[in-house]
């Protein structure tokens, strides 16, 4: 190689050398550290359409629960808060006919008829008719009748024990009078005396007549018995054949008279048999905590409980209905509420018994069937209850008297169904919060610059004026004392729909959530009313729907590297 | 095998994804006025080289080009910390971000292989044959969507319209024919014609996308169409599935087409030295039918207005994930029919330069400008280029870059050894400003070439006058008839026998 190109060689390596050299590194892009991946995505103002919630109708609110589910609309299209009707049925305490089905009743004479008349031989007496009903239950107080079925007669009977030889009955012609008690009740066409002038039977005459009923109202019932006699007067003559010799040992007529088989169907008189008490429950089911929480006041307007109380027993039953509410198994006795009612008897009442409309005030409207019973309901619902608990203790008016038919089954059936349409006073206040878990993670990070804002509209058509306010809380579900905008006012519809405008904000210029992250969000609201809600009613298209947005200032800044 | 080496290697340079994507496309550079580089003639079939060549097989010629107009520092920015950071950290501000990016962003690769080549002279002509691979890949990305990355909501609505949004990887074999010759004194002429056998190419437009994002809704449209050309990228969609997925095919061309080199080389006899080059390389187009072309549209607008289910028992993960789905359908592809065959051009270069050779042409100066048309954009470069060639055996060129927001030295070394290899080592791009890793800070171009040819012939930039024809093919000298090696060996062989002369004339 010669010198000169050896030159070249070296100019040529000492300025490939100068190019390398000219090539500045730059330090501050060295890779090697690792790249910090923090990241602000969504610009300076970072917008998110959230959406729209579902319209939060009033069974939308209250989710799956029961109390959704006795949510129904009455006829003036207004949602009515109507648990299932609740029915019981005791039986009235049987009175035992026996102590009033007693032997006959037999009074009986033995007259003898002497030839001293010659043509006629006078007769007269009276046949008591010794009646005792011993050992009456303690429930028969007085009567005033009796009624006897079919079986039960009234039997007159005219014998001749010993008729002498050559007698027969064709040479005795009876002319009586027989004068039946006036408090035996017979057939109707039956008259009062029975006449006999001819004997009927072989031996004699025999004379039935059905016995209805026996008035024995003039006939106390002292120590559980009752006893009376009855009598039966009999006068006229017995003509006897004058051509015949009348033996030396006379002749006798036996005159009997009796009540037999007595089988008694109804009583009238004063009873009092044991009602048993009977307790029936209209739930409410599984109440959010909100509605009975302290501090709520529901003040419905014209809430009323429809009672039905229906006894087959033709008496009016004085019934005692003691309702109260219950949370838990803890009745509210502050709540209480007697109310005393008389229950017709069976006829008096409708064809499903007695109904009865208990509330505060009697409406214009009462229903017609109904019987309306003053109750302070309103103070009873201020905090819906699990359950109203209605206890019906009835028993019969003993002031009056009322017929008692045996072998019936008597029982008084109780129904019972709150109604509480959902209008509102003035003074609602109901306070419900709720939790939003899930979050995304890292919420907290992207928070630390700016603010975040949730903010949109929110359409009302409650009758309802609301706050609502959301809380950050920690994974310990304690309050993050961000900054915050505070309660945002819903306000309520008059009438139609309103719509109001919110703004929930949310900052930490205080780096709090440098110490503790957002775990949840607590969302609090309160629903109230005011003196121009007053008697406003939730109806099926009363509503409630958020439009919701988002913007986060500052946008959202993402490590990922984490 | 060969085809399935050359398949395999023009496939995986298509799919290989991000790091290829960093690139630029190879443009005349600092090679461009080197005389001593065999594929000068590639440059502009006008230009001969000083041998006669054969290339040595597969690695003839490899020329690899990667670049952006975007660079490191465009993309990453230090923080006060010292931490390295991403354009989109906090710190970084939208104004100094977006001060960075241009109207149109680039990002491209190009691979050119001369896989077997020769060239010779004969009489007053130089011939030259070739087969190369061509293999590139393209993407446009426009301000916008930078704009919007950065950004995103900065009002509401936020409203962006980002166009032209392209990519473009293609690769095809090309088997070339080349001819020069000079025409009068002052120019040479020459031209090529190339037969063009598509190996590949796919191309996705996203013609506009309209975004809008504000408080009521998210809203983008969006219109883009995927083609995907030839046999060997069989592409389908599975079930279930939005964006095609591609696969290998057949093995076989999917397309032919045919391109043309036109080039000319003026030097004018009032100033010797000077020389005015211009060449029109790559005017062509690769044809391909209707049943190699696969074609899936992407159109519809996609609109998020809030999640559907919001309340307090909300799944915040699911809702985010039927965003994140909605968001999706903006590239749920769908297959289109084709209703006949395409046709698309091949990247035209334009090639124009000027260069003044001095003492000897041992040294010159030269400007030159080079232009690509992409089909997603136009590529202009312009370089001011030092060359020295003081042996015969070893040339050295120095370019610097300063035009086409690639401003960096490039540099290229041509070794003849008076037997044996050619050795050609060249890149265009050095950038001045880099990372510890080497990573272009400004603009992240890297050009690598070597060239590996046998000379055949003499050295024609020193042996014109021996030519016993008299045939000047290679236009211009290195011979200094003053200067000459020759000439000064007779003169100093003159000067001594001058000197012994004198001593013997003493001596006498």
């Amino acid at each position: 190689m010669g010198k000169f190109s050896f030159r070249a060689l070296l100019a040529g390596c000492c300025l490939a050398a100068a190019v390398a050299f000219l090539s500045c590194t730059d330090e501050a892009y060295d890779l090697k550290g690792g790249l910090n991946m923090e990241m602000r995505v969504g610009g300076d103002s970072l917008y998110l359409p959230l959406g729209s919630t579902t319209d939060f109708t009033i069974k939308e609110l209250l989710g799956n629960s029961e109390l959704s589910s006795l949510l129904v609309l009455n006829d003036a299209g207004v949602y009515v808060l109507r648990p299932d009707l609740q029915e019981m049925g005791v039986d009235i305490e049987s009175i035992d006919p026996s102590s009033l089905q007693i032997e006959d009743v037999v009074s009986d004479t033995i007259f003898p008829l002497g030839m001293a008349a010659k043509a006629s031989a006078p007769v007269g007496a009276t046949f008591g008719l010794d009646f005792l009903f011993a050992d009456l239950p303690g429930s028969v107080i007085d009567l005033n009748r009796l009624v006897f079925d079919e079986r039960t007669y009234f039997e007159l009977s005219i014998t001749f024990p010993s008729l002498p030889e050559g007698w027969d009955l064709s040479r005795i012609t009876p002319a009586l009078d027989i004068t039946l008690p006036s408090v035996f009740i017979f057939p109707e066409g039956t008259g009062d005396v029975i006449h006999v002038d001819a004997f009927n039977t072989s031996s004699g005459y025999v004379q039935t007549l059905p016995l209805h009923e026996i008035l024995v109202d003039a006939y106390p019932v002292e120590n559980h018995s009752m006893h009376f006699v009855s009598e039966v007067a009999m006068t006229g003559a017995f003509q006897l054949d004058e051509t015949l010799p009348l033996p030396s040992e006379g002749l006798e007529v036996e005159i009997s008279c009796a009540v037999r088989s007595i089988y008694p169907e109804q009583v009238e008189g004063i009873l009092n048999p044991r009602v048993d008490p009977l307790e029936i429950e209209a739930g409410f089911g599984d109440v959010p905590g909100a509605l009975r929480a302290e501090g709520t006041s529901l003040d419905f307007i014209g809430p009323y409980l429809t009672l039905n109380l229906q006894s087959n027993i033709e008496f009016s039953l004085n019934a005692n209905v003691d309702i109260v509410p219950v949370n838990g198994n803890v009745p509210d006795e502050g709540m209480r509420q007697v109310l005393e009612l008389e229950i017709p008897a069976s006829s008096l009442q409708g064809s499903n018994g007695n109904w009865y409309y208990i509330g505060d005030a009697e409406p214009a409207d009462l229903p017609e069937g109904y019987d309306f019973v003053q109750a302070d309901v309103v103070a009873m619902l201020r905090q819906l209850p699990d359950r109203i608990q209605v206890a019906v203790s009835a028993a019969p008016d003993t002031s009056r008297a009322y017929v008692y038919s045996f072998g019936e089954t008597y029982q008084l059936d109780a129904a019972v169904e709150p109604e509480i349409p959902l209008v509102f006073g003035d003074n609602l206040f109901i306070a419900f919060s709720d939790t939003l878990s899930g979050l995304p993670s890292g919420l907290s990070s992207y928070m630390t610059d700016g603010e975040l804002v949730i903010y949109g509209d929110i359409h009302n058509s409650y009758p309802l004026e609301f706050t609502m306010e959301i809380q950050a809380l920690d994974a310990d579900n304690r309050l993050l004392e961000l900054q915050t905008s505070g309660p945002q006012l819903i306000t309520s519809a008059q009438e139609g729909e309103t719509s109001s405008s919110v703004e929930f904000r949310f900052a930490d210029p205080d780096g709090i959530l440098d110490q503790s992250s957002i775990a949840a969000l607590a969302v609090h609201c309160e629903a109230s009313t005011n003196q121009g809600l007053e008697g406003k009613a939730i109806k099926e298209n009363s509503s409630f729907r958020a439009e919701l947005k988002l913007r986060k200032t500052g946008g959202i800044v993402v490590d990922l590297n984490e | 095998m060969k085809k399935i080496a050359i398949a395999s290697l023009a496939l995986g340079l298509l799919l290989s994804g991000k790091s290829v994507l960093t690139a630029q496309l190879p443009v005349a550079g600092v090679e461009y006025f080197q005389p001593g580089y065999a594929y000068r003639n590639l440059l502009n079939p006008a230009f001969v080289p000083q041998w006669g060549y054969v290339g040595v097989p597969v690695a003839g010629l490899i020329n690899l080009n990667v670049g952006s107009n975007l660079g490191i520092a465009d993309l990453l920015y230090p923080l006060e910390n010292g931490e390295l950071a991403t354009f989109m950290h906090p710190e970084v501000s939208s104004e100094e971000f977006l001060s960075h990016i241009k109207k149109r962003n680039k990002i491209g690769f190009d691979l050119n292989t001369n896989i077997l080549s020769t060239g010779w002279f004969w009489g007053k002509a130089f011939w030259s044959v070739h087969v190369g691979l061509r293999a590139s890949v393209q993407a446009a990305l426009p301000y916008e969507l930078f704009e919007f990355a950065k950004n995103e909501m900065y009002a509401n609505p936020s409203q962006y319209t980002i166009e032209n949004l392209e990519a473009v990887a293609k690769a095809y074999l090309e088997v070339g024919v080349g001819y020069a010759r000079p025409i009068t004194e002052e120019i040479t002429v020459g031209g090529r014609f190339k037969f063009l056998v598509g190996v590949a190419e796919a191309e996705l437009m996203v013609d506009r996308m309209d975004i809008s994002l504000g408080d009521e809704a998210w809203r983008i449209q969006s219109n883009a169409d995927l083609r995907v050309f030839g046999r060997l990228l069989a592409s389908e969609i599975p079930e279930d599935a939005r964006f095609p997925s591609f696969d290998f095919g057949a093995i076989a061309p999917s397309g032919y087409g045919a391109a043309l080199d036109l080039g000319a080389e003026y030097r004018p006899n009032f100033l010797k030295g000077l020389r005015f080059s211009l060449a029109l390389n790559d005017l062509g187009f690769i044809s391909y039918k209707q049943g190699d072309i696969s074609q899936y549209t992407a159109s519809g607008e996609v609109v998020f207005d809030g999640f559907d289910n919001l309340g307090t028992d909300m799944d915040v993960d699911a809702e985010v994930d039927g965003l994140m789905s909605d968001l999706q359908e903006m590239v749920d592809f769908d297959e289109t029919p084709v209703e006949r065959g395409l046709t698309r051009r091949i990247n035209t270069i334009l090639n124009a330069g000027v260069e003044y050779g001095f003492w000897g042409n041992r040294f010159s100066v030269g400007l030159l400008s080079s232009t690509t048309f992409y089909r997603a954009y136009t590529e202009s470069e312009l370089s001011l280029i030092a060359n020295i060639r003081p042996a015969r055996w070893f040339s050295l060129s120095v370019a610097y870059s300063f035009l086409g927001g690639r401003n960096g030295i490039g540099w290229a070394l041509n070794i003849t050894p008076s037997n044996g290899l050619n050795i050609f080592l060249a890149s265009n791009y050095t950038p001045l400003q880099v990372s510890p890793q080497f990573i272009p800070l400004k603009n992240a171009h890297a050009n690598f070439q070597l060239g590996l040819t046998i000379p055949l012939g003499r050295n024609r930039a020193y042996t014109q006058e021996k030519d016993p024809r008299d045939v000047n093919v290679f236009p211009y000298s290195f011979k200094d008839p003053e200067n000459h090696p020759n000439k000064v060996m007779l003169r100093k062989q003159a000067r001594q026998a001058g000197k012994a002369a004198e001593l013997e004339k003493e001596q006498d």
